[in-house]
């Protein structure tokens, strides 16, 4: 971050605040949905989530990319831009580890640095939610306002699902599961290979029908990126796989949507779940978790009848819905995306649990 | 209420030294606060007259008693509660509470211990059994083993290879360690250690020395949910002490994969111990990563979880506390934000830097270097939103009289000089480091020196090149840039050469444990240079109809202002608040119970200096400001706020002034007072605490200093009442007092030295910033000194008081001080004391007499207390006849005397039978022999200042007190001892005291 060779950049929000900054990135403009995040690591990992597409991230902790990225993973940034108080240089000469600077850059993507990232977290958390703009020239700032005050995260379940069938973790006798990509994350496809299951990712509006002739073990609904009821064909084919009778798994948007097909309701929140911290209670157990979310939807408590569903999780600031088991036939969903690092985690268990349903351990 | 736990004591760790600070007492005062506020009763016990838990009322029994195992046997014995907390009494108050267990006292009783399990918490403390039972969860304890001899440690040596590190084993309290490169020093070093502990041996482990030492934070609840509430990582690498070693919160410079792996490791920790509440780990980390360690496992509290607790606003203890009760942490709300729990994983939004403040110009012939035992003996938190600004900050908190890392010492010497100078790892090394990055010493160069890692060095170039940017005609943009980075507008001036710099206004940010994902309702502030302000947008529904006040905190503690600030600063906002003040608080001590956020409405964390008062004074604009209590800087702070238009409660400037000896002598000239300027030796000195209101006084008692030598009076024993003074001098000095009062001091609380010389009284200092015996009079008298001193600053009367006016007559009681040294945590300093402050903390013992009194006092001070055995004296000329009275009351006692040639000659001139002693220069066998002998039970040493021999005296001290044997370097305190001994009564003979009752 070198002082003299600054280049300006602005932050402008649907509200016509502006903020300013510095340049990270590549030069040009985004419009997203700004939204903060509040991991103090995993700047990589945040940039790479599909659940970000769309989206302007604004790291809380000031200081991002202290260790550099990876720069030997080719992996895709979904986020729409970066916004960040301070990134840090990373000693030259080692072409794996890229600072956060040359890693959007080499990606296309536009970033903002040098800004007041705890003033934008207030506002966007006083105002709910925001769109804005990433961008190096204020010229024209009527035609951008009208940019950021129309934008809308649509189509981004068809942007980030896969083009055709993905296979993973193909061994011959290992249960065979279908994930429907909504937006999936590698983690959790690695989390469910090395439980034993061999994966079949399939684009979204993949009909239940082929799915179902495929004969799967069981059916995962991924995580992933935009408005849950955006698209009723989606839900519609949910209800059809979930008619079937197989283990299904829901995550995320996937969750939500599960929810939506079994009569349930969703509403967006008042500011969402934004970050690594996030308290949940898994109310049989009494047990506790520290969750990583960004979504802006919920599935509302009341709206499932008892009959259908029961609660199992809750999240502990505001007692939103954080998880479902489905009464009736062998499903369960999570809100939040449980987490299987290799050394500790205290959500993988639930991978354990969906693995051991398909193969009919339970 | 989720346990049947009703009544709870609470176990204090005693004493402030090196290595065990006020921290705890922070945590006792949470926790006491946490349990009164689930309505259980509370007993607690602490023998250091300073800390904030023992006063009157602030638990529901109160002992000041000496903090053993017998002492918690009483108690449990009287009291009977339900259950006993040790967790906050630091090692000290934990063995204690261990040995209780251990040694069956609480079979057959209801009384259980919280938090931990004790024979899990023994497994800790044997690094064996801790290596077994981390193996089995798969994680690595640093490679060590006990051994009994040279022999074995030469073969764990060759096994690991050199370095290698040997410390005593099974020895708590004991912070000794030595560093070993080859056989030679591995043999001094068994020799050495082996004696200090119990059993002989000494703990032999690989060094890993240049590794990253980083510690996790981890709390837990009865039902196994944990958390991880912070890592630190210590900015020296390992072979520094963390407590001496500059870190930053978060940790910076992991991997996403090395900061799971710890973290992981932490919470696998805290479950396999069960521990219901906190833990700390420490950990060392290759620096590539490829292999970690776990170096150490503090259950519980300490001082890093102090740090923890204000850097992050998680309240560490009050969460602990109430989980040791049954509550599960989703049931324990977050008092900052309202509306989130204890299983919130703190967010940060800032960083945090501390800073450790060392003592060393109080010692003499003491080794600045660091190593692996701490001698810090405070350190500052500083908040930014860079590493910069928070480095910036911490600099200047440590009160050493620089605004930038610019240590004139250093900024002429060339880069060859600097890079010498690196390689040793002194205290001063971080700003030799900067330096050398001034004069383009390349990073990577610096960091293979002193393995600190790239990222900070080049964090600290920043600061460098922006300083010599400012020197260069910096533009308005280059200005703002440094003001970012926590560059002082003076600072800027000075370096520029320019009276004007751009427009701008300090903001500040909050603290608020989830990085404003919630707006917070308690108000803690770190000032930024951002255009939010947000100590001006948070608006207090408390603060409304009511004055402001801002009191100005300690900062750091070092020797000579320690936590009887604290104790000050606290009360004072108590006494505020009571008379209706809305009070706003400056401090930067994580070790601070005033930093808690239930103390103050309001909490600036923020240096003790006067361009970043002011900078609060112009957000909060209080009508008044409080320094009495911050200690050194107060001059410089008093003309601040007074220049700032804000009038200093008690007089600031203009009372200073008064009290400067030039205008003292001449008012006490006029007034009529005697006074004398003269140190006269054998005169007996006493003191008085006066609360003046400007015409009259209250005196709550006079304290007589049990040393007559010309030593610091806070480094001397001393009793209230006085013991031996006739009622007429008594009457005299109440009358100098009373006239002080009246002719000579403003409103306000001063404490008056005086000395009884030659039958006649005289006034010998009067002092307005210097308290440390302050809490210890509160106590001793019942009288809440502090709320009387605002009282009077307030214009209140002290007639009004309910005590009427004049000396306080007597309850009956001696309360008895003793003085607590660090000076085994410091290598090679002299024991001997002086004019300059030695002691790092102090124990009371109260009883009905003195004697009684003193034995507590001596028993809680961690003395040895013998009975039989040889005494030896070994003392300069100027003390031989002081000696003979000493000496002959030792052998009444039936005590062997040994003394070296000179003090044996005397001794048999005035008939007391002695075995002389070769010295050290005489041959052997000589004195030293004898000490290792085990023959001596207490050491009787003085030095003349001047003579030559000073460092065969030192080297005498240091080996007793390797040996843990008492030390004298006067003959009052020994004489004194001989009193106690004579009674012939041991510590649980004589009554315990609920100070509430007393």
């Amino acid at each position: 971050m070198d002082y003299d060779e600054r280049a300006r950049a602005y932050l402008v929000l649907a509200d016509g605040t502006v903020f300013k900054g510095y340049s990270m990135g590549a030069k040009g403009e985004a419009v997203g949905e700004v939204v903060f995040n509040t991991c103090t690591t995993s700047f990589q990992d945040i940039l790479c989530d599909p659940s970000y597409y769309g989206q302007l991230v604004a790291q809380t902790y000031p200081l991002v990319g202290m260790r550099g990225v990876d720069g030997r993973l080719p992996r895709r940034i979904y986020a729409k831009g970066y916004i960040a108080r301070e990134w840090s240089e990373v000693p030259q000469g080692d072409s794996s580890v890229l600072s956060i600077d040359e890693y959007l850059r080499q990606n296309g993507t536009v970033g903002i640095y040098g800004i007041d990232t705890r003033r934008l977290t207030r506002a966007l958390r006083d105002k709910g939610y925001f769109n804005g703009a990433i961008t190096d020239k204020l010229d024209g700032f009527d035609s951008l306002m009208d940019r950021i005050q129309s934008y809308s995260i649509r189509g981004a379940v068809d942007a980030v699902t896969v083009p055709k069938p993905l296979l993973i973790n193909t061994i011959k006798g290992n249960p065979r599961v279908a994930v429907i990509d909504y937006g999936y994350s590698e983690k959790m496809a690695a989390a469910l290979s090395q439980r034993g299951l061999e994966l079949k990712v399939y684009p979204a509006r993949t009909s239940a029908e082929e799915i179902l002739s495929e004969q799967p073990a069981g059916i995962v609904f991924s995580n992933g990126p935009g408005d849950p009821e955006e698209d009723i064909d989606l839900i519609k084919q949910i209800c059809t796989l979930l008619q079937s009778g197989l283990p299904s798994f829901g995550i995320g948007v996937g969750h939500q949507m599960m929810a939506l097909a079994m009569g349930g309701k969703i509403a967006k929140m008042p500011k969402g779940h934004r970050g690594s911290n996030q308290p949940v209670l898994r109310r049989v157990a009494g047990q506790t978790m520290s969750t990583l979310q960004n979504h802006a939807y919920d599935v509302v408590a009341e709206s499932l009848d008892d009959s259908v569903a029961e609660i199992t999780m809750i999240n502990i600031n505001d007692q939103s819905v954080e998880a479902i088991q489905y009464k009736g036939i062998p499903a369960f969903s999570i809100q939040f995306t449980p987490l299987d690092n290799p050394v500790y985690s205290d959500t993988s268990w639930i991978y354990d649990d969906f693995a051991a349903m398909v193969r009919g351990g339970e | 209420m989720k346990e049947t736990v009703r009544k709870v004591m609470v176990i204090g760790s005693g004493p402030v030294v090196i290595g065990a600070s006020a921290e705890f007492d922070c945590a006792c005062y949470e926790s006491l606060r946490a349990l009164r506020e689930e309505g259980v009763e509370t007993i607690l016990v602490n023998s250091n007259p300073t800390s904030l838990t023992n006063e009157r009322g602030a638990a529901d029994r109160v002992y000041i008693e000496p903090l053993n195992v017998d002492t918690l046997r009483r108690i449990v014995e009287k009291e009977k509660p339900d259950a006993i907390l040790p967790v906050f009494g630091g090692k000290k108050g934990m063995e204690a509470a261990l040995e209780l267990y251990q040694n069956g006292f609480l079979d057959g009783t209801e009384t259980k211990i919280l938090s931990v399990t004790p024979d899990l918490i023994r497994c800790v403390r044997d690094r064996q059994e801790l290596a077994e039972m981390l193996g089995g969860i798969g994680i690595p304890l640093l490679a060590n083993s006990i051994v009994s001899g040279a022999e074995q440690a030469l073969e764990f040596a060759q096994n690991t290879g050199y370095p290698i590190v040997i410390r005593p084993a099974y020895s708590p309290e004991s912070a000794a360690l030595a560093y070993c490169r080859n056989d030679e020093e591995l043999f001094k070093a068994v020799e050495k250690y082996a004696t200090a502990s119990v059993l002989g041996q000494v703990l032999v482990e690989k060094s890993v020395s240049g590794w990253k030492e980083l510690e996790f934070e981890v709390i837990r609840d009865a039902a196994g949910n944990c958390i991880c509430i912070s890592s630190i990582e210590n900015i020296d690498a390992a072979g520094i002490h963390s407590g001496d070693s500059i870190s930053m919160i978060p940790a910076q410079t992991l991997t996403e994969y090395e900061h799971l792996l710890l973290r992981s490791a932490s919470l696998k920790i805290i479950s396999c111990l069960q521990i219901i509440g906190g833990c700390h780990i420490h950990f060392v980390l290759k620096p590539d990563g490829s292999e970690y360690s776990v170096v150490n496992i503090e259950p519980g509290f300490c001082r890093s979880s102090a740090l923890v607790s204000k850097a992050t606003g998680y309240q560490i203890a009050r969460v602990a506390t109430k989980a040791a009760l049954g509550y599960r942490l989703y049931e324990i709300k977050n008092e900052i934000t309202g509306c989130t729990t204890a299983c919130n994983e703190p967010a940060l939004d800032y960083c945090a830097v501390k800073f450790p403040k060392w003592s060393f110009e109080h010692f003499t012939g003491v080794s600045r270097t660091l190593g692996l035992a701490m001698q810090a003996t405070g350190e500052t938190l500083s908040i930014g939103t860079s590493f910069e600004m928070a480095f910036m900050k911490a600099v200047r908190a440590l009160n050493i009289g620089i605004d930038t890392p610019t240590l004139p010492k250093f900024a002429n010497k060339t880069a060859d000089e600097l890079i010498q100078i690196i390689a040793s790892t002194d205290n001063e090394r971080i700003f030799a480091v900067y330096q050398a990055l001034k004069k383009q010493v390349p990073v990577a160069e610096i960091a293979d020196i002193t393995r600190i890692d790239p990222w900070f060095l080049t964090k600290m170039k920043n600061i460098a090149e922006t300083e010599l940017l400012l020197a260069n005609s910096p533009q308005e943009d280059d200005m703002k840039h440094a003001k970012e980075l926590g560059f002082t507008d003076t600072a800027i001036k000075r370096l520029s050469g320019t009276d004007h710099l751009p427009a701008w206004s300090p903001s500040f940010k909050m603290v608020d444990t989830c990085a404003a994902e919630f707006d917070a309702v308690k108000p803690c502030f770190y000032s930024a240079w951002d255009e939010d302000n947000e100590a001006r947008i948070f608006s207090d529904p408390a603060a409304k109809g009511k004055k402001k006040v801002l009191v100005i905190g300690s900062g750091p503690f070092s020797v000579g202002y320690g936590a009887e600030l604290d104790y000050c600063v606290v009360n004072c906002i108590k006494a505020l608040k009571k008379r209706g003040f809305y009070t706003v608080l400056v401090n930067n001590n994580p070790n601070a119970v005033s930093t808690d956020i239930s103390v103050s409405d309001r909490l600036y964390i923020e240096p003790i200096c006067p361009e970043d008062i002011v900078n609060v004074i112009t957000v909060e604009r209080p009508c008044a400001v409080v320094t009495a209590y911050c200690g050194e800087n107060r001059n410089q702070i008093d003309s601040a706020a007074e220049s700032a238009g804000v009038p200093v409660l008690g007089g600031g400037g203009k009372t200073a002034r008064l009290l400067a000896e030039k205008h003292l002598e001449r008012a006490l000239i006029e007034a009529n007072i005697p006074f004398i300027k003269e140190k006269y030796f054998n005169a007996t000195c006493f003191e008085a605490i006066l609360l003046c209101d400007g015409s009259e006084c209250l005196i709550p008692g006079f304290t007589q200093l049990i040393e007559k030598a010309d030593i610091h009076p806070g480094d001397s024993i001393s009793v209230t009442p006085a013991v031996s003074l006739e009622d007429s001098v008594i009457r005299a000095a109440e009358t100098y007092c009373l006239k002080l009062a009246a002719d000579v001091l403003p409103a306000g609380m001063f404490r008056v030295e005086m000395k009884l010389y030659d039958n006649s009284v005289f006034v010998a200092g009067i002092s307005a910033d210097s308290f440390y015996t302050v809490p210890y009079i509160s106590k001793a008298t019942g009288i809440p000194l502090i709320d009387f001193a605002a009282a009077c600053m307030l214009g209140e009367k002290t007639a009004d008081f309910g005590y009427g006016t004049g000396l306080l007559p007597s309850k009956g009681n001696y309360a008895v001080r003793v003085p607590v040294f660090s000076f085994d945590k410091l290598e090679s300093a002299d024991t001997v004391l002086d004019k300059k402050m030695k002691s790092t903390g102090e124990v009371m013992g109260i009883a009905g007499c003195f004697e009684d009194a003193l034995l507590k006092g001596l028993t809680a001070s961690g003395m040895r207390i013998k009975r039989s055995g040889g005494v030896l004296f070994t003392v300069c000329n100027s003390d031989k006849q002081a000696a003979v009275p000493v000496a002959e009351r030792f052998s009444q006692l039936d005590f062997t005397i040994y003394a070296t040639a000179g003090t044996a000659n005397h001794l048999n001139h005035n008939y007391i039978a002695s075995n002389a002693v070769r010295k050290l220069h005489e041959g052997s066998p000589n004195i030293i022999d004898l000490i290792n002998s085990n023959k001596i039970v207490y050491l009787i040493c003085s030095s003349e200042k001047d003579r030559d021999s000073i460092s065969e005296d030192k080297a005498i001290r240091r080996r007793a007190l390797e040996k843990q044997i008492p030390v004298f370097t006067t003959m009052d305190s020994a004489l004194a001892l001989t009193l106690c001994l004579s009674m012939k009564r041991s510590v649980e003979d004589i009554a315990m005291i609920d100070i509430n009752q007393a």
